[in-house]
């Protein structure tokens, strides 16, 4: 049996570290007005952003989740990222509404 | 010491073969190369999608296959920790980075330093870029050295001269179209034979169930143990790979800079940069990685069939040659690794032959044409590919090719990395602030390394000091940290530069780049692209001309950018031309352009032209 500092200190670390260095890039993006959330496009850009952080930490959880033989709950994150990624798919490939 | 592994002279037709097609490919691509320019950034034409592939095949280098297999066999998926940490840095990457690069039309990053600060910095920093980018191609060359070791049984620098002088070749005559396209095919033929090399290895160990359950749970865990061993844990790797790495590789890899480049726009660059990091990196990790897990999965199920003498940097070669049970297919595999060997190296070299141009020789020899440059690159090319050649001797030294790769990375790229940052984001960055970056940041960094149980230590996350290789990848946030505190605390001291200085070199100003990029304010009312046929018509220079109702339905005015290529989307704009609208025609459906843009696009009579407004 593995213990926690083993199977969820890492994950915790990399998201937490990763994420508040995430957060300041949104931060600086918005702030600075090169990403403007009043332009279509940009808006797409804004949820994809923030898509591709879950995205990740659904991967390595579904990972984790699946190495320590908890199936049920690896199934459930795989379930929310294949309809997760079916919506970024269709959003890469939708025609742009403008540009920029 | 592990023995050679015998092949017969059909596996070496059908490398040598391969090696022949990417050569001619190579040379084919080369009639593209009219310009500087075109040797360098494609003339900024292509797709997303055709740059998305292209871009996994130059960061699934060479080394990848080996050091990720050899890696994999020790530590199991959280092998993977390297390719799945990237995205953190996606903001200031698309919305900072890209779009800075892109409309103010740099032509390599030193020449970024240069306008953001003076021309001292652009020396530091040519320094800096040209360093990181030779030890790539030299870690490239010897991953090819050791693949092919275990094969050939003779010297080790014997092949990486054999191979450096084809890589050579074709990159010297290629140029960057030439890389782009032949990348793309390696892409495709690299994502093939990994994916190949996991299902014969699955089959091999009998199906996925006796796979799964012969690992045990840690081997599974995606991430390695928090802070030990000290030549692989996951704090240091974190640190080493998916802060100092992931901003190298992104940022200050002019290589995947000058790639980005070539898109036809900032947005596709964009799509090119997610769709990468979202869709391919996953499917690259678990590419580059299964053949360690393969490998330990048959040393548990079939013990005997696994030769335990195996070097861990000869993991990948072995796994491949037990599972494909076919020579045809082991050369197959091989291959692709050569592939990969070259889709890295080909992109560096190009990318130190603009550099060295742009940044060393324009400055010097001043007022020549066009083609002399274009002469000198194909030369720097060739030098750099000796270069690097003869460096892999220096990357030998590590016991494997993840810690060369690990040393590399955690001492070349902090400098850099933090000038890159600052400059972009901190309006108060200024070049005294830059100097001590580079400068002050190599003094620390030298004194940490001469000293890291004192200096290093306090940021070591509890991983033991190895006295051999003390710190190999915690020793890139104290790097880190040391740069950007000599850049900040300078900064602070110091007068910051004026705003005019900054204009479009910031965050804080792109919508000053984009005007910069068009030569006025840019138009961002919506519009559609159309479809169009051409007729040759005498237009201002550097024109195109519409009809009213096209331009309305484009969105654009007189003097907008536009973009046309040709109807087939499949050619991923190989056929295409920037120009500016002209005044408008009575036409519908009928653009007016000169024969040289006829002849710069390479257009066919017979097709019609997709236009698109840029700006």
């Amino acid at each position: 049996m593995l213990d926690f500092s083993r199977t969820w200190v890492p994950y915790i670390y990399l998201y937490g570290v990763g994420g508040g260095i995430f957060l300041i890039g949104m931060f600086i993006i918005l702030r600075s007005r090169s990403l403007k959330l009043e332009r279509v496009r940009h808006k797409e850009w804004y949820k994809i952003l923030i898509f591709g952080f879950f995205y990740y930490m659904g991967i390595h959880g579904l990972f984790t989740f699946a190495a320590i033989g908890e199936t049920v709950f690896a199934a459930l994150i795989g379930l929310i990222m294949i309809a997760m990624t079916a919506n970024l798919i269709f959003t890469l490939f939708k025609k742009p509404k403008g540009v920029g | 010491m592990d023995s050679v592994i015998q092949t017969s002279p059909s596996f070496w037709v059908i490398i040598f073969g391969y090696f022949a097609l990417v050569l001619g490919f190579g040379s084919f691509f080369a009639r593209y190369n009219k310009t500087t320019q075109d040797f360098f950034f494609s003339g900024r034409r292509f797709s997303w999608w055709l740059i998305t592939m292209s871009i996994v095949a130059t960061g699934v280098g060479s080394h990848s296959f080996l050091k990720y297999s050899a890696k994999a066999y020790e530590h199991g998926f959280s092998s993977t920790m390297t390719y799945m940490n990237d995205w953190f840095f996606m903001p200031l990457f698309l919305f900072g980075w890209l779009p800075i690069v892109y409309y103010t039309k740099i032509r390599s990053i030193p020449d970024y330093f240069e306008r953001r600060f003076n021309p001292g910095v652009r020396i530091l920093a040519t320094v800096a870029i040209l360093g990181y980018m030779i030890g790539y191609i030299a870690i490239g060359f010897l991953t090819m050295g050791k693949t092919l070791e275990p094969l050939l049984g003779i010297d080790l620098y014997t092949i990486i001269f054999i191979v450096a002088i084809i890589s050579g070749i074709y990159i010297t005559f290629g140029g960057q179209t030439a890389v782009i396209f032949t990348d793309l095919a390696q892409g495709f033929i690299l994502i093939f034979s990994g994916i190949l090399v996991f299902i014969l290895g699955i089959n091999y160990v009998g199906g996925f169930d006796i796979f799964w359950g012969a690992l045990s749970p840690e081997f599974k865990l995606p991430l390695a143990n928090f802070n030990h061993p000290a030549n692989f844990n996951f704090v240091g790797i974190f640190w080493q790979d998916g802060v100092a790495g992931s901003v190298g590789f992104l940022f200050m890899n002019q290589g995947l800079i000058m790639r980005f480049m070539a898109c036809k726009s900032v947005n596709e660059g964009r799509k090119a940069a997610v769709f990468n990091v979202l869709v391919l990196l996953p499917i690259s990790t678990v590419v580059v990685s299964n053949a360690g897990w393969i490998g330990k999965a048959i040393s548990i199920v079939t013990p005997e069939s696994w030769n335990t003498a195996t070097q861990l940097d000869h993991v990948f070669t072995q796994v491949a040659y037990l599972i494909t049970g076919s020579e045809v297919v082991f050369a197959f595999v091989i291959a692709a690794v050569a592939a990969a060997l070259m889709s890295t190296v080909d992109t560096l070299i190009n990318a130190v032959a603009a550099v060295v141009i742009n940044d060393i020789y324009r400055p010097i020899v001043k007022d020549k044409d066009d083609k002399h440059y274009l002469k000198v690159a194909m030369i720097v090319s060739a030098g750099a590919t000796a270069v690097g050649a003869l460096s892999t001797i220096f990357f030998n030294n590590f016991p494997t090719l993840y810690e060369a790769h690990g040393f590399f990375h955690s001492t070349m790229t902090p400098p850099l990395v933090v000038a890159i940052f600052l400059g972009i984001f901190w309006k108060r960055y200024s070049t005294p602030a830059a100097f001590a970056t580079f400068l002050g940041g190599a003094i620390l960094m030298w004194i940490g390394s001469k000293y890291p149980q004192i200096f290093i230590s306090p940021f070591d996350h509890g991983i033991e000091f190895n006295p051999d290789r003390p710190y190999s990848y915690i020793r890139a946030l104290y790097n880190t940290l040391v740069c950007a505190g000599s850049g900040v605390i300078v900064g602070l001291l110091t007068t910051p530069p004026s705003e005019e200085k900054m204009e479009g070199l910031t965050v804080w100003s792109l919508d000053k780049a984009r005007e910069f990029f068009k030569g006025s304010a840019p138009n961002d009312r919506p519009g559609k692209s159309l479809l169009a046929k051409w007729i040759v018509k005498d237009c201002e220079e550097g024109e195109v001309r519409f009809s009213i109702g096209d331009m309305e339905t484009m969105g654009a005015d007189v003097g907008d950018l536009v973009y046309l290529a040709d109807e087939r989307k499949w050619l991923g704009g190989l056929k295409s031309v920037h120009s500016v609208y002209g005044e408008p025609h009575k036409e519908d459906g009928v653009v007016y352009i000169t024969q040289f843009d006829v002849e710069r696009g390479l257009f066919d009579e017979k097709r019609k032209l997709m236009a698109e407004k840029e700006l």
